[in-house]
């Protein structure tokens, strides 16, 4: 191997980044660097009617009116909600539930060893094995079961074949990379995003596949559905552009919802995701999407 | 920021997003984090864009690498693991490759960016040099403790990584 295997070693690092939606990045950058603007020029202004003036003098920089006859300025900074507000998500962690003798063994074939804690310390308690719970799982017609691990310190996503033992994605090592509930810079919890990816390096050797949400149930949310919009990498991609649909499992304050995806659509194609969550009436309360990075 | 500059920056991220977040992810090993660093080095490219359009790439590269760095040096040292896990795959090829994503993912940030800069951007030492800020012997040096912090966090791959 040598040098070269590195490369690929770092190949497949890579290969596990999920597509990001382009407009969402232009359209934050566009606005961070405004802001940016402003506060230099804040910085340097003699005084607060000097600021206000160049504030304002900025704003109207960025969005000129479209002259009369003039083709109006593409938006650049569409919603990113669909018109809903982002998910107010819980800003500490559901109480961990009491699991049944058959749920604690489910979490054990999973986690078979204290897991390997991405950026934390492995094997202290709320790390280890036998703290982790099952706080909702869903089923794939085709038998496969998707699950939420978690402690009140750390979750994992894990997935078992029909025959109740995990596939093979999920014994990539004997012990599973658990990682830390993180919060966003409102101190809310952030939605645990599972993207397949099929440029990985190792993805044709590997099965149980598919995308998936998952995390705490905002406050007043009944019912969470994802639609993924399937997308063919290149046109030639043997893949037909559909949109794959799942309604969420809500259990013990936590909810789940995933599609299982083929090696086909694996390799030649790429997916956003809606998450939309509703409230006791079914009315919309809340939506994101999964192709974007988190806003909250 | 004219129209004109706002759609070509646009376009820009567009055409490049794609790559880009998988050098993010590599620097960082996560893709919250990932997600995070491309933005602010986007945000810091849109902020210049008049100065860097004509190679924007080159650019937002640099951001990012300045900016894990400057993490790395706010935060401190990370504290990855002394060894890694045993690994179960059963596919030798499979098991080793896996063993030695995760080696590389357990450096710290400083240690693995330099084996990133050489190894997936393939960039002369000089290169690298510049972009992290310190002396070409400084990068062989790092390159040699990087690797040899490899080779202690999974022995296995020691006869794999006997790179020059």
């Amino acid at each position: 191997m040598s040098d070269e295997a590195l490369r690929e070693a770092l190949r497949g690092i890579a290969d596990r980044a999920a597509a990001p939606s382009p407009d969402y990045f232009s359209d934050r950058a566009l606005r961070g660097a405004i802001h940016r603007r402003r506060l230099t020029i804040g910085g340097t202004a003699a005084g607060i009617v000097a600021l206000v003036a160049v504030a304002a003098v900025s704003s109207s920089s960025f969005l000129p009116p479209a002259a009369e006859g003039e083709k109006p300025a593409p938006n650049l900074v569409e919603p990113a909600n669909h018109g809903l507000p982002t998910p107010k998500m819980p800003k500490t962690v559901p109480a961990m539930p009491r699991n049944t003798p058959e749920e604690l063994a489910t979490v054990r074939s999973c986690l078979r060893a204290d897991p390997w804690v991405k950026g934390g310390e492995s094997g202290k308690p709320g790390y280890r094995a036998q703290d982790f719970r099952l706080l909702a799982s869903q089923r794939y017609a085709d038998g496969m079961r998707v699950l939420l691990l978690g402690t009140e310190k750390a979750h994992t996503v894990c997935r078992l074949k029909p025959d109740g033992k995990p596939t093979s994605r999920d014994l990539a090592g004997r012990r599973k990379v658990v990682q830390e509930w993180r919060t966003g810079p409102d101190g809310r919890l952030k939605v645990i995003q599972q993207q397949g990816n099929g440029l990985a390096s190792n993805a044709e050797l590997l099965d149980g596949w598919d995308h998936n949400v998952a995390g705490p149930v905002p406050r007043g949310v009944t019912r969470i559905t994802v639609a993924y919009t399937v997308h063919a990498r290149h046109p030639s991609s043997p893949v037909t552009e559909t949109t794959l649909t799942a309604e969420a499992v809500l259990r013990n304050g936590f909810f789940i919802a995933g599609v299982p995806i083929s090696q086909e659509t694996l390799h030649g194609a790429w997916m956003t995701g809606v998450v939309t969550f509703y409230g006791t009436d079914g009315d919309r309360l809340a939506s994101f999407d999964t192709g974007r990075p988190h806003p909250f | 920021m004219n129209q004109e500059a706002r759609e070509s920056f646009a376009r820009f991220v567009a055409a490049r997003s794609g790559s880009l977040i998988r050098t993010a992810y590599v620097l960082t090993g996560d893709q919250h984090a990932a997600e995070d660093l491309l933005q602010s080095a986007l945000t810091r490219t849109a902020a210049k864009w008049k100065g860097v359009r004509e190679n924007p790439d080159a650019y937002v590269r640099k951001a990012m690498y300045h900016e894990q760095v400057g993490k790395w040096r706010r935060h401190g040292r990370e504290h990855p693991a002394e060894r890694l896990p045993d690994r179960g795959a059963d596919d030798p090829d499979v098991d080793l490759r896996l063993t030695l994503e995760q080696a590389l993912l357990a450096l710290t940030p400083r240690r693995r960016m330099v084996l990133v800069l050489r190894y997936y951007e393939d960039l002369a030492e000089s290169e690298v040099a510049s972009i992290m800020g310190c002396s070409v012997g400084t990068v062989r040096s790092q390159t040699h403790r990087a690797l040899a912090r490899l080779r202690e966090l999974a022995p296995e791959l020691a006869e794999h990584l006997e790179i020059a």
